[in-house]
């Protein structure tokens, strides 16, 4: 078991390096991406702007709490971005173009090289610059206090967090093994995963329930800032792990189902 | 002339090929419809159901008149939007393939207008189909008028225009630059919001709206959706189809001076 | 038996369209679908340390049966056996003696220099270092590509990148390589490397090789055996020299006079046998038994300036036989 860890660990940093080097030959891409996730950011922070001309709190976040959630839907966004976000929608096009057959070729788990060959370098500078911005603004929430414990917590259900985002597109982009010409699966999920870009308090009671358990994208942004903000809550972070643990085993399921699926492109 | 017809026809056959992009369009539309109808819901009812300020409107608007100018924002914002056909268009820039619009007696720009039109001709006959469904379950609600659908009409027209114009002025910074995709990505995010599709300009603060009103955006979404719902007096009309229509020359003498630049510096240094 | 092929079967299912408006709306609400069978009751078995060609020409169901043979498409019918293992079972003890190239695509990255890629296969066959080292050396000192190895793969030639692909595909010393149109597209001194290379590596290590092409160049300096597909089935399979002769057992001789012979001597051949005769040179293209009784009458009466015997070229040879192959083998 440890050896197994230990191999696809050397693994990831091979591909970390790979796609290091590749990316220090476009140095004009950092500062796109850079200018893009400013764009990004700052029309969700401008939406939230406007509507907080008309109202003091939406539930349980008032102002400086849903300013706290939108760096922690940032931070889970590039945490995301960095580890799988580049590989999920490239399904399709290895799927379409047939160079699935040179991942499925090498001993090792498929499922792994095609969610993590590419490591999104560029969001580390974002990462940083958002983890500082938190702690700052945290710390004054908290009445200038720093309560690790609650920051502990937070940065494990981020991650948990990640890896049902992950899931989550990961199912959506295996529909291209069924359906050939889903070119646009990266917009269906960009529209299914702005859920959880608003907090989980505006959604009604019924269809609050469903964000965090079959469309958990309350899991995402809402409980990691909710376990910072309002401090430990323990049913809400179990079930973030299990909710995170049934979706990850949906993930191997459906890989396995779409590979005997799977036909490659003819020569 | 036929032969942009012909473009738009096998464009439309190829766009018929994507037919589920077409149900995630529409599932779009009433996803993001869905979720402003929750933030919304929970404005309104904090502030005990008072009518919101909106600029334009005297006595602002209540929920349902609200809910109905996103939808319409929302329809009209994806209608006007174009990745697919402004990513080719840099693929073909940067890759040297426009050579084979050069050696033919075409256009570029009105080819790539009529491969917009034809991409996007699907999702507006499912677009409108979905308006009139709506209009046929909430009667009253929107087209107070028949020249209301007229009006709606023509500045949807010149919105889809504009918008074009936009992207193809962005497009054509490829001849100088490589990662024009990403200013065309963030071009879309920001339009995303700035335009109005999810919360409409006349609800931003006064200053930014001030600033909007100098640029075309307020003709892309603003204008056909305040005509549909009829909150611009006919009255009103003849002067904003003015500007819109002289911002759409702007555009369209900006677009032929940065293309002819363009082609210039591509023949200059060959790809 | 190394790779055991048992009644294989493959078909795909294409789709129909017609063109036009309306046929366009009609696939919009229904597909018409067509089973075109890639590959019908294939037969084969190749024993460890072999050179096997698969030859045919395109569409013939080479391709499908590499994809076939290394568990990335699944048969209809039939079993395929890999030194005992199930190709789509993916069992990693097998996928990490097998090794493919496929001459049209590229695994390595394209903006980096390959000897990053070649980096992350050492980590994906999990290879000891000092064994990495040793085997990149010889294949770098092989193909003389030192100086290439930390170049980008997209500023080298398509005859370097494909000695680089081939590089990366067997830096974890694989047992059992399978060759997909290697040559395709490679100028000739590249071409005649690849295939020099693969004999070596075969004496070395007496490594299997499985080589489709649809240059019969590639078979005949490579292998000694092929498997000949057509229209999916199998039409041959044996000794490729045997093959050739098989199909045309004529050769061609050209004979140059010291002096001029009279016309009643030519004529008089031209009874027997079938050639060209023009200012002392006479070329006739026989079977070679006829060829030698030429041969002797000419040079029990005259004597000869030059004499030479010629191939006839392979590739019109294979044409023909895929022109008609039904002729050729019973």
């Amino acid at each position: 078991m440890k050896h197994t860890v230990n191999r696809y660990f050397k693994l990831w940093l091979a591909f970390f390096r790979n796609t290091l080097s590749r990316d220090m030959e476009f140095k004009m891409n950092f500062i796109f991406e850079i200018f893009i996730d400013i764009i990004y950011y700052g029309s969700l922070f401008f939406f939230f702007k406007v509507i907080f001309q008309f109202v003091d709190a939406l539930g349980d976040f008032n102002q400086d709490a849903i300013i706290i959630f939108l760096i922690l839907v940032y931070i889970a966004d590039s945490l995301y971005v960095f580890f799988l976000g580049n590989n999920v929608f490239e399904i399709n096009n290895k799927v379409k173009s047939g160079d699935l057959d040179f991942i499925l070729l090498k001993p090792i788990n498929s499922q792994f090289f095609i969610s993590c060959r590419y490591v999104g370098i560029y969001s580390l500078i974002s990462m940083g610059i958002l983890l500082i911005l938190l702690i700052n603004l945290t710390y004054a929430y908290h009445e200038n206090s720093l309560l690790l414990i609650n920051y502990l917590f937070c940065g494990i259900s981020l991650i948990l967090g990640m890896l049902i985002f992950y899931s989550f597109e990961f199912i959506i982009s295996s529909l291209a093994f069924w359906f050939r010409n889903f070119s646009y699966a990266g917009w269906l999920s960009g529209e299914l995963i702005k859920y959880s870009r608003r907090p989980d308090s505006i959604y009604t009671k019924w269809f609050r329930k469903t964000l965090f358990s079959i469309f958990p994208m309350a899991m995402i942004s809402s409980v990691p800032s909710r376990l910072l903000i309002f401090g430990f809550d323990l049913k809400l972070f179990l079930l973030q792990i299990l909710i995170t643990c049934i979706f990850l085993w949906i993930t191997t399921i459906i890989w396995k189902r779409g590979l005997m699926r799977y036909e490659s492109a003819s020569s | 002339m036929f032969k942009y017809f012909s473009i738009l026809r096998i464009n439309w056959i190829h766009s018929l090929e994507y037919r589920a992009n077409v149900l995630i369009g529409l599932f779009a539309i009433l996803s993001g419809l869905f979720i402003e109808y929750q933030i919304w819901s929970l404005i309104y009812e904090s502030n005990n159901h008072s009518k919101i300020p909106m600029s334009g409107i005297d006595g602002g608007v209540n929920f349902n008149q609200l809910i109905v100018f996103i939808f319409l924002s929302i329809i009209v914002g994806q209608i006007k939007s174009s990745w697919v056909t402004s990513s080719q268009m840099i693929i073909e820039i940067r890759q040297g393939l426009i050579n084979k619009y050069l050696i033919r007696p075409i256009s570029y720009f009105w080819y790539h207008f009529m491969m917009f039109i034809g991409i996007n001709s699907l999702y507006i006959i499912v677009y409108t189909l979905l308006l009139l469904l709506f209009i046929l379950i909430f009667p009253g609600m929107i087209f107070h008028t028949l020249i209301s659908v007229l009006g709606f009409i023509a500045s949807l027209l010149l919105s889809i225009y504009l918008s074009y114009c936009i992207y193809f002025i962005m497009v054509c910074f490829s001849f100088w630059f490589g990662e024009v995709r990403s200013l065309v990505l963030a071009y879309n995010l920001a339009m995303l919001m700035i335009s109005g599709q999810y919360i409409p300009i006349r609800l931003f603060p006064e200053k930014v709206l001030e600033i909007i009103n100098w640029t075309p955006v307020p003709y892309l979404v603003d204008f056909p959706v305040s005509i549909a719902t009829g909150i611009i007096p006919v009255s009103d009309w003849s002067h904003k189809f003015l500007y819109s229509f002289i911002w759409c020359i702007v555009l369209t003498v900006l677009s032929y001076l940065i293309y002819k630049k363009g082609i210039k510096q591509y023949e200059a240094y060959g790809q | 038996m190394y790779i055991k092929v048992k009644d294989l079967s493959k078909s795909f299912k294409l789709f129909k369209r017609q063109a036009g408006l309306k046929a366009a709306f009609k696939s919009f609400l229904n597909r018409d679908y067509q089973n075109f069978y890639a590959l019908k009751n294939i037969n084969l078995n190749i024993n460890e340390g072999e050179i096997i060609g698969i030859l045919g020409e395109n569409g013939a169901g080479k391709t499908t049966l590499i994809k076939l043979m290394v568990g990335l498409l699944h048969p209809n019918k039939g079993t395929i056996s890999i030194d005992g293992y199930n190709p789509w079972k993916r069992n990693y003890k097998l996928l990490s003696n097998i090794s493919v190239v496929m001459g049209q695509k590229n695994q390595l990255w394209w903006d980096i220099p390959a000897s990053e890629s070649f980096l992350l296969n050492k980590h994906i066959y999990n290879l000891d270092s000092a064994f990495y080292k040793k085997t990149l050396n010889e294949l770098v000192e092989y193909f003389n590509v030192k100086d290439k190895v930390d170049v980008q793969v997209r500023r080298l030639s398509l005859g370097e990148r494909m000695k680089m692909e081939i590089i990366a595909a067997l830096l974890h010393r694989p047992q059992i390589i399978l060759l997909d149109e290697p040559t395709l597209g490679l100028d000739v001194i590249s071409q005649a490397k690849i295939r020099e290379f693969v004999n070596y590596y075969n004496k070395e290590h007496k490594t299997t090789f499985v080589i489709t092409s649809h240059y019969t160049k590639d078979i005949q300096e490579m292998c000694k055996r092929v498997f000949v597909l057509h229209k999916g089935s199998s039409i041959y399979d044996g000794d490729f020299q045997s093959l050739i002769k098989n199909i045309n057992p004529n050769k061609k001789l050209i004979f140059e006079f010291c002096d001029d012979p009279k016309d009643a001597f030519i004529n008089s051949l031209r009874n027997t046998f079938k050639f060209n005769y023009n200012n002392r040179m006479l070329s006739a293209t026989l079977p070679e038994s006829n060829l030698q009784k030429l041969l002797s009458i000419l040079l029990a009466n005259h004597t000869a300036n030059n004499i030479s015997f010629e191939e006839l070229p392979v590739d019109d040879t294979m044409r023909n036989f895929f022109q008609n192959p039904n002729k050729y083998i019973k």
